[in-house]
């Protein structure tokens, strides 16, 4: 094929651990459909993952979930991934993490921590995430992460019903001596689409933290490095999402199966390897998720002919599913989308919708 | 806030906890690992970085290649102060 890609080696790997969290919050990341612990990656799975990922050309691991501390051979995991070089990011909610269980992390080899807020006072932030007393235990943990030294991420996840907060945000960050925030407006994939609704900000929100961070990125400068995600709705230029498909990262399931991003069983018709049966590297070259929408070669109209297609490299093939009805559209955030009317149609009228009732995280009824 | 401090010939650099220097097997090239990111080094670069370690100054770096490489001094020094100065920009070492 004439634009058959060299595939390149991946530099990141996303580890889901488990689907498990004590957190609810409307805009989980995970797909709707949770996986059950029982069929979760063992320790000696994932330690043979690590080593593969590692010969494959993986630098930096980012173990999540759910709530990857809810794994008891965390530390076990850890070092199998120090062992083979990784560097290692732990993506936490923080809410059971206690001082001691924090040392052992860091003895196993744990690089960095990202910390997820939901807001900056209990009551709005245990809300979002529908856990009583969790915004004390995060601040509890924030506190013994800047006092062991850890180099730490704020994940500042913004919506309409917290961004008034983004000040408090960044203080926040400042107080626990965190180098770096991700001030990360919501991405409408699985749960929050659901909840699209009560989470979309007006314009007028978005607009003034945008100024917010641009003044604050100045004031910062040399302090505190700010990471700014605009929200996909009120963009006109679309995210070179992952980097690109199947260009330099991975992504596995707390049962293992490989993706080329987290969303991506969104996306019906594509089937995903799982390192149960093939090995990390046979599914990166050639799995048919990734072959699918890896390159150029799949892009129509307007992306085919774009200059900036390997830039952006169309997108998002799960926003472009989502809003057009077809993943090898052009992602409409893009102005030359002709669906781009579709996302500040919709911003704007969600946005001034006034229910603010979440469908929350959960595990479906039927397992409880 | 205070202005970050200019590098000097007397500064001593080190890597900011959380960042580190590694050979890159795959890509046979020295990359920088920090925190969500990753950074890959021209072979100038590397040669500097791999001078970090939290006891020489920017002088005595400058005096190791200048030894090692034969290049002119004036040329070397500029290209190590710019170097760390770049790098304590991006928050990847303190000096």
């Amino acid at each position: 094929m004439l634009d058959k890609p060299a595939i390149g080696a991946p530099i990141g790997m996303l580890c889901e651990l488990t689907h498990r969290c004590p957190l609810q919050c409307p805009y989980c990341s995970n797909p709707v459909e949770l996986e059950r612990p029982a069929g979760e990656l063992t320790t000696g799975e994932w330690r043979d993952v690590l080593a593969q990922a590692a010969a494959l050309g993986v630098l930096q691991i980012h173990l999540s979930g759910g709530e990857p501390t809810l794994r008891r051979d965390l530390e076990e995991i850890i070092k199998a991934a120090a062992d083979a070089g990784l560097y290692t990011n732990l993506i936490t909610a923080g809410v059971h993490v206690d001082r001691a269980r924090l040392k052992a992390l860091l003895d196993a080899g744990l690089d960095h921590v990202q910390l997820s807020l939901q807001g900056t006072d209990a009551a709005t932030a245990d809300r979002i995430a529908g856990m009583q007393g969790g915004f004390e235990r995060k601040m509890a943990f924030a506190q013994a992460v800047a006092e062991e030294g850890v180099p730490l991420t704020v994940n500042a996840v913004m919506h309409r019903q917290n961004l008034a907060q983004l000040p408090e945000m960044l203080e926040i960050a400042l107080k626990f001596k965190a180098h770096r925030i991700e001030v990360a407006h919501v991405q409408y994939y699985g749960w929050a689409l659901k909840n699209r609704a009560a989470l979309m900000p007006t314009r007028r929100q978005m607009d003034k933290a945008t100024e917010q961070v641009t003044e604050a990125r100045e004031r910062l400068k040399g302090r505190l490095q700010i990471d700014y995600v605009v929200p996909d709705y009120y963009a006109s230029r679309p995210k070179p999402c992952m980097g690109g498909w199947g260009r330099s990262f991975l992504n596995v399931t707390p049962v293992g199966d490989v993706l080329p991003c987290h969303a991506a069983q969104t996306i019906p018709g594509l089937t995903f390897d799982n390192v149960r049966d093939t090995p990390l590297k046979e599914i990166w070259e050639t799995s048919s998720a990734f072959e699918t929408y890896r390159g150029t070669g799949w892009m129509k109209a307007p992306c085919r002919t774009c200059p900036e297609r390997e830039k952006d490299w169309g997108g998002c093939r799960c926003q472009a599913l989502m809003m057009t009805g077809d993943a090898a559209n052009a992602d409409p955030v893009c102005a030359r989308s002709p669906f781009h009317h579709l996302m500040e149609d919709t911003a704007a009228g969600e946005s001034e919708r006034h229910d603010d009732t979440f469908i929350p995280r959960r595990f479906a009824r039927s397992d409880a | 806030m205070a202005e970050l401090p200019v590098v000097t010939a007397q500064s001593v650099p080190q890597w900011a906890r959380g960042v580190r220097l590694r050979y890159d097997e795959t890509r046979e090239n020295w990359v920088i690992v920090s925190p969500e990111r990753v950074s890959m080094l021209n072979q100038s670069a590397t040669e500097i970085l791999k001078l970090i370690d939290g006891e020489r100054s920017a002088t005595q770096m400058v005096d190791e290649l200048v030894a090692q490489f034969h290049a002119p001094r004036e040329i070397i020094e500029k290209d190590v102060l710019h170097t760390l100065q770049d790098m304590q920009t991006r928050g990847l070492i303190a000096c």
